[in-house]
């Protein structure tokens, strides 16, 4: 039996098995990342608001998963804590759109994406793939069985 | 496919009670007071039975139970009470699916009210005192997708989307060169059927262009739907795809930070108050997204 679960923004899910799959929609200039462990069966997606939660720390304190900051360091917990490794973990970024023009003033997207490649670079982990910018908005999609991650917008589908 | 010239069905939406226009008048008027608002009030049966309603609701928090509308009008405000009002006449239309503009159940609605609560937070953030009437107008900026909507088949829908991918234009200039109008020109000829006040009407119809006539109420909305935007609400087949005004947010005094603490606070309000207006979970699940 397949399950479907959908993440919200400002939310995360973990999933362990072939038959879970793990969607979030309308990813405008919020990010999504997709993490998978094809050994482990494990994967995640986490869809994530803000950049950095000092523009907001008691939300931050509320619920983490609003900022890339606070939110990715614990959604990468709860894989490892479901079995994920590390060095097996396969990353990729969707979402990240630009409003407008896309002035620096309004480019909420560009730097959750920023902010991300930063946290990651730091830890030494690499993007496997990634569909980010633009003015589109984009559905999310991990087949936590598979590992295929893809993505949808405007009538088409495509692999990440 | 050259521009079309549609007709403007202005008056076949549902009518805007003359109690709630009466209302908006005096909202937009600071001359205007609590006693003027109640006797608009008490000429309209359904409003005042609303109107006592909220004022004992969960919301209003009030110690006491609150029997008479000059009561409900001193604890609640006219313009937190206009605001119910027009919320709830437009509520029912915005619920219903949008599916020229890529919108499912609730979601127009759903932008609205974050348009709306943007509105209400944006006033702590910036140095310029936010006008009341821009929470009404932030609720019902997108009223003219309501109408459009009709005009976008299959074809015209198809269209849009080719302009804007080949000439790199914003949803709004695409959708004007296919139509020969546009959701903010046909939302501003609602607002003036209905006979709300000027900078109401105004911010409705430059929602999208709020350099050409800059006014507060105006900037307002104008952030507040990008702000709405921005924490993923209403995205549609506009997607991301609108102007942005940076001088608006400098008219108004908002920083870059206060942008990103604004949209982490309506993301959170957005919840609560889906609540209160009675959307359901489901409809939040399927749609909600950033």
């Amino acid at each position: 039996m397949r399950v479907r679960h959908v993440v919200g923004v400002a939310d995360m899910k973990i999933a362990r098995g072939a038959g879970e799959v793990i969607v979030t929609h309308a990813l405008g200039s919020c990010l999504g990342i997709a993490i998978h462990d094809p050994v482990a069966l494990v994967g995640g997606i986490f869809h994530v608001m803000l950049p950095n939660a000092a523009v907001s720390p008691e939300k931050a304190q509320k619920n983490p998963f609003m900022f890339v900051d606070t939110g990715t360091p614990l959604f990468f917990k709860e894989a490892y804590a479901a079995g994920a490794a590390r060095e097996r973990l396969k990353v990729r970024v969707a979402g990240g759109a630009s409003l407008g023009s896309g002035e620096d003033f309004f480019a909420i997207g560009k730097r959750n994406y920023i902010a991300l490649r930063k946290l990651l670079w730091k830890n030494g982990i690499i993007i496997a793939g990634e569909d980010v910018g633009g003015h589109i908005s984009r559905t999310l999609h991990l087949d936590v069985g598979t590992g295929r991650t893809w993505l949808q917008s405007g009538g088409r589908e495509w692999d990440l | 496919m050259t521009a079309v010239t549609l007709p403007l069905e202005v008056d076949s939406l549902a009518p805007m009670p003359a109690s709630v226009v009466r209302l908006a008048a005096m909202v937009a008027d600071p001359q205007s007071g609590a006693q003027e608002a109640a006797q608009v009030i008490e000429l309209d049966q359904a409003l005042t039975a609303n109107v006592l309603r909220w004022a004992n609701s969960a919301w209003s928090a009030s110690q006491r139970v609150i029997e008479t509308v000059r009561e409900a009008v001193l604890r609640l405000g006219t313009a937190r009470i206009l605001e119910f009002a027009v919320g709830h006449v437009v509520g029912n239309l915005m619920r219903k699916p949008c599916e020229g503009y890529g919108l499912g159940e609730y979601e127009l609605w759903r932008h609205s009210v974050a348009s709306a609560l943007a509105v209400e937070r944006l006033s702590s953030l910036t140095t310029r005192m936010v006008p009341g009437t821009a929470f009404t107008a932030a609720l019902l900026h997108d009223i003219g997708k309501l109408l459009l909507n009709r005009y976008l088949g299959g074809d015209v829908v198809r269209l849009i989307a080719e302009r804007m991918e080949t000439k790199k234009i914003t949803y709004l200039e695409a959708e004007r060169e296919v139509l020969g109008t546009d959701h903010a020109a046909v939302g501003g000829a609602v607002a003036r059927h209905w006979r709300f006040p000027d900078p109401l009407v105004l911010a409705i119809e430059n929602h999208h262009t709020p350099d050409t006539s800059p006014d507060p109420v105006l900037d307002a909305v104008h952030l507040a739907n990008a702000v709405a935007k921005l924490v993923g609400v209403g995205l549609g087949r506009e997607a991301m795809n609108v102007h942005a005004s940076v001088e608006a947010a400098s008219r108004l005094g908002l920083t870059s930070a206060g942008l990103e603490t604004l949209c982490a606070a309506v993301q959170d309000d957005l919840a609560r108050t889906e609540e209160m207006w009675g959307i359901t979970a489901n409809g939040t699940q399927r749609t909600r997204g950033g």
